[in-house]
């Protein structure tokens, strides 16, 4: 069988159409990641197209190619494309099917990452957060990755006890404890 | 105002230490209920202190096991199964229990004997002969104090500031209101007794640290992973919200549920995003509309039992408080399952 991703070809941006099913939405700060990505580490996928060019993988990308500035000085608004002889109900479903199987993160795991790129390759928090589009306060948690500093332990004293009172039973509450 | 918290001059743990040593002093049997969660821990660290003082040691400790439970959880309490100052008993009764998908309470067997496990049994469990009876949930605790002599008190970790079922839980009685008869209980033998009830979360951790307590590590996970701290089943219809942060937290425990449970998925996927408003069209007249949406879509008798329970309470308090009481906050709380716990009146912004 030969593979769709043998045979990959630069096209104008504009040549390419969104497809008006896909229910993949990509917010802001993630949108700018993307960018910082395709400028950082250049193209390393091609955008799937079907018969028609109508896009099934890549939405996102391609929108940024004719959008960015940046991207559209560096690349003169083409992208890498790879043309699936496929219909729409296929192309449909494969949208999907790739959507679904990029899986999520494992926070905890998310943890040891970002503590490894801090400690052995010496990555300033700052940088880390830039690289993976994460928040000051996001990168704190996970590199401190621990409740003692979530919780912020330091001074606090215990709170005092207490017993259920009612007053209009003044007697009745308990005694034994004090 | 009726009942208020009258503070006292000592603080939470100076109070637990001389409640528990009351219990030792009038109970012939300490039995600690261990979840493998922090407020149960912290109980039966404090138990393991007096009964070192008093020569009473090992600490007799019982531990339900609900079966969807994750790995990290179940590995923390076999850890402490083994410590010699304790004798644990691990219980896996096939037991009623209730889940919560997309808006629909049903009932479930944890342990069910005519389905797939999400995990297996552990060797080491209680476990009655198959072909036996369903449990109910409030039976087990007096069929996991089976065995032990006397007057025995049920020790939990228990906390006012959990929930306001719980804060009732131990405000009901002035006197000794930390001990109580467990429910569904109509015998002397046994009472629950929850020590800790009026601990912080934050004096818990400070417990634990000051201590050097390591805790459960499905707590670190919890942590990073932006779910509150809990150790409970998450088809119960407080987790169930946060099914999507499972997956996040323990894929391979979620894989595993999915298997057994393959309408979690649709949950984790939906529940989210699910439209409550649409939800409640069609029963927005009034009280009926509300028993209309139990008879549609709570089918578990003993959910629906409470549902319809929330719905008379209601109903009552109405007549005393109608700006407060309606049956759109009854109808709200039926949509998104939280018919466990008598319901908060509206309050005054949300009235507006």
């Amino acid at each position: 069988m030969s593979n769709p991703i043998d045979d990959i070809k630069w096209l104008s941006v504009k040549e390419l159409k969104a497809n008006n099913y896909n229910p993949n939405v990509v917010i802001g700060p993630e949108l700018r990641l993307l960018e910082h990505s395709i400028l950082t580490s250049g193209w390393i996928q091609p955008i799937l197209v079907d018969r028609l060019l109508n896009i099934i993988d890549g939405f996102h990308r391609w929108s940024l190619a004719g959008m960015s500035k940046a991207l559209l000085a560096r690349d003169g608004g083409c992208v890498p494309v790879c043309v699936l002889d496929l219909g729409r109900a296929e192309a449909m479903v494969l949208t999907v099917r790739m959507n679904r199987a990029k899986g999520k993160h494992v926070a905890i795991r998310m943890a040891d990452l970002v503590i490894e790129l801090h400690d052995e390759h010496g990555w300033p928090l700052e940088k880390i957060a830039k690289e993976i589009g994460a928040t000051a306060a996001e990168i704190t948690l996970l590199y401190e990755n621990s409740l003692f500093k979530t919780l912020d332990l330091k001074g606090y004293k215990f709170s005092k006890a207490w017993v259920p009172y009612d007053d209009r039973k003044p007697g009745e509450t308990d005694g034994s404890v004090q | 105002m009726a009942k208020q918290k009258r503070f006292l001059d000592i603080d939470v743990l100076e109070a637990s230490r001389r409640r528990i040593s009351h219990l030792y002093d009038t109970f012939d049997t300490m039995v600690v209920a261990f979840s493998g969660g922090k407020d149960s821990l912290v109980t039966l660290h404090l138990i393991r202190d007096e009964a070192e003082r008093r020569g009473r040691l090992p600490v007799d400790v019982i531990f339900r096991d609900e079966e969807l439970i994750p790995d990290a959880v179940i590995d923390f309490v076999n850890e402490y199964r083994q410590k010699d100052w304790i004798k644990l008993r691990w219980f896996a009764y096939p037991m009623q229990s209730d889940k919560f998908v997309m808006g629909e309470h049903s009932d479930y067997v944890q342990w069910d004997e005519t389905r797939e496990w999400v995990r297996p049994k552990p060797d080491w469990a209680i476990a009655p002969k198959v072909g036996g009876p369903v449990r109910a949930q409030n039976a087990m605790d007096h069929i996991c104090c089976h065995g032990y002599k006397g007057k025995i008190a049920l020790v939990m970790g228990i906390r006012a500031s959990e929930s306001l079922v719980r804060y009732r839980s131990v405000v009901n009685k002035l006197n000794e209101n930390w001990v109580t008869r467990p429910s569904g209980y109509t015998g002397h033998r046994i009472k629950s007794c929850k020590p800790i009830y009026d601990w912080s979360e934050k004096d818990i951790f400070k417990y634990m640290a000051d201590k050097g307590i390591q805790w459960c590590h499905w707590y670190d996970i919890q942590n990073v992973g932006g779910h509150p701290f809990r150790v409970a089943t998450p088809l119960h219809a407080e987790g169930a919200k946060r099914m999507h942060l499972l997956q996040a937290m323990d894929p391979v425990f979620y894989e595993r549920l999915i298997k057994v449970f393959p309408e979690a998925d649709l949950q984790t996927r939906y529940w989210h995003e699910y439209d409550k408003e649409a939800a409640f069209k069609g029963y927005r007249d009034g009280w009926a509309g509300c028993e209309r949406y139990i008879d549609d879509h709570i089918n578990d008798p003993v959910s629906r039992a409470k549902a319809l329970q929330r719905v008379q309470e209601n109903k009552m308090m109405e007549r005393k408080q109608p700006t407060r009481y309606n049956p759109e906050l009854v109808l709200k709380a039926l949509v998104s399952g939280a018919i466990k716990r008598t319901l908060l009146p509206t309050t005054k912004s949300a009235r507006l």
